[in-house]
């Protein structure tokens, strides 16, 4: 009796290591396996952000996303993540659509001035509409 | 009289010349360390948003919560549903002033001890600080830095007692962006 105890005990003992060395290690989110909640524009994209910021939250913040858009830039961040940014009808001409694309997505072959369609997780609306953990669609 | 006129046009342009002039940059980075000894917490963002009007010494701050990347997807996970709620509170804000605002030269290079008051909003709560910083002029970029201590409890951050011997009550934040002129 107590044999079987100690021998569940051991099992559930192991299957609590393995779910907590998973939950440690477990890899980020990312866009690359989800169906976006919405298709859009980036003009589209910008504007129900600029014209409802809590509305817009409440329908895209931490979903998919996406997005197709004209590239303005395709630059390296500090921490070596890729961020492409998308043009905006902002007329100041600073708002963007950045987009950082998850690790290992690599966009050499992306070029200013070209259409992409991109897919992220959307982290909300500061100075430009952010998308994080994105991968390229075309 | 002319002279008079031309005296009056020249001052009035040289005003416009040291008029109050906008910096401004979307790529400004945030970086913080809430661990222990116990593991190291670490996270950052790189699309801060900062600008500084050199006039009045007017400095803002603000960064999309969820905009913070940490090595570990548990601890981004717990950082933005447990602690920051970020759902809900998805910006952190500053909100101040360079208070010797004037000892700064942004037309000439060199790096200025700055002290910055004002108030620094996240979770929903709002607390006034005072950071000690500098601004650094070099070829018409701003350069800005600055580290402070934040403690969580201030901010209504519930940190679970399991966790306590985890997460610092004095979390280290640096901040620094290079800003450019914001042109009209």
């Amino acid at each position: 009796m107590l044999r079987k105890i100690l021998a569940i005990v051991a099992v559930l003992l192991v299957i609590g290591a393995a779910v907590g060395y998973y939950m440690w290690n477990k890899p980020h989110r990312t866009a690359e396996d989800e169906k976006p909640v919405a298709t859009l524009t980036a003009d589209e994209l910008f504007n129900q952000f600029n014209t409802d910021a809590a509305g817009s939250n409440a329908k895209y913040l931490d979903k998919v996303i996406q997005v197709s858009g004209v590239v303005n830039s395709v630059k390296t961040t500090e921490t070596k993540e890729t961020k492409i940014a998308l043009q905006t009808p902002d007329e100041m001409g600073i708002a963007e659509i950045s987009v950082i694309l998850k690790t290992g997505e690599k966009a050499d072959q992306i070029k200013d001035g070209t259409t992409v369609v991109l897919k992220g997780i959307c982290s909300g609306f500061n100075t430009d509409v952010e998308l994080r953990q994105a991968v390229i669609i075309k | 009289m002319k002279k008079l006129f031309l005296s009056i046009a020249l001052i009035s342009s040289f005003t416009v010349a040291i008029q109050a002039q906008k910096y401004f940059t979307k790529e400004g980075k945030i970086n913080f360390h809430a661990g222990t000894s116990v593991e190291d917490i670490d996270g950052t963002s790189n699309t801060a948003t900062c600008v500084i009007d050199s006039k009045t010494g007017d400095i803002q701050w603000s960064v999309l919560v969820k905009g913070f990347h940490f090595d570990r997807a548990l601890m981004e996970e717990h950082f933005n549903e447990t602690y920051m709620e970020s759902n809900t509170y998805d910006k952190a804000t500053f909100k101040g002033k360079i208070d010797n605002i004037s000892s700064v030269n942004f037309t000439k290079d060199g790096t200025y001890a700055v002290k910055v008051s004002g108030d620094l909003t996240m979770h929903g709560v709002t607390k006034k600080i005072t950071v000690d910083g500098t601004i650094a002029v070099k070829g018409g970029v701003i350069s800005c830095n600055a580290k402070f201590y934040v403690n969580p409890k201030d901010y209504n951050i519930n940190i679970p007692s399991a966790v306590q011997d985890k997460i610092t009550n004095n979390i280290e934040i640096n901040v620094s962006a290079a800003l450019a002129e914001l042109k009209k």
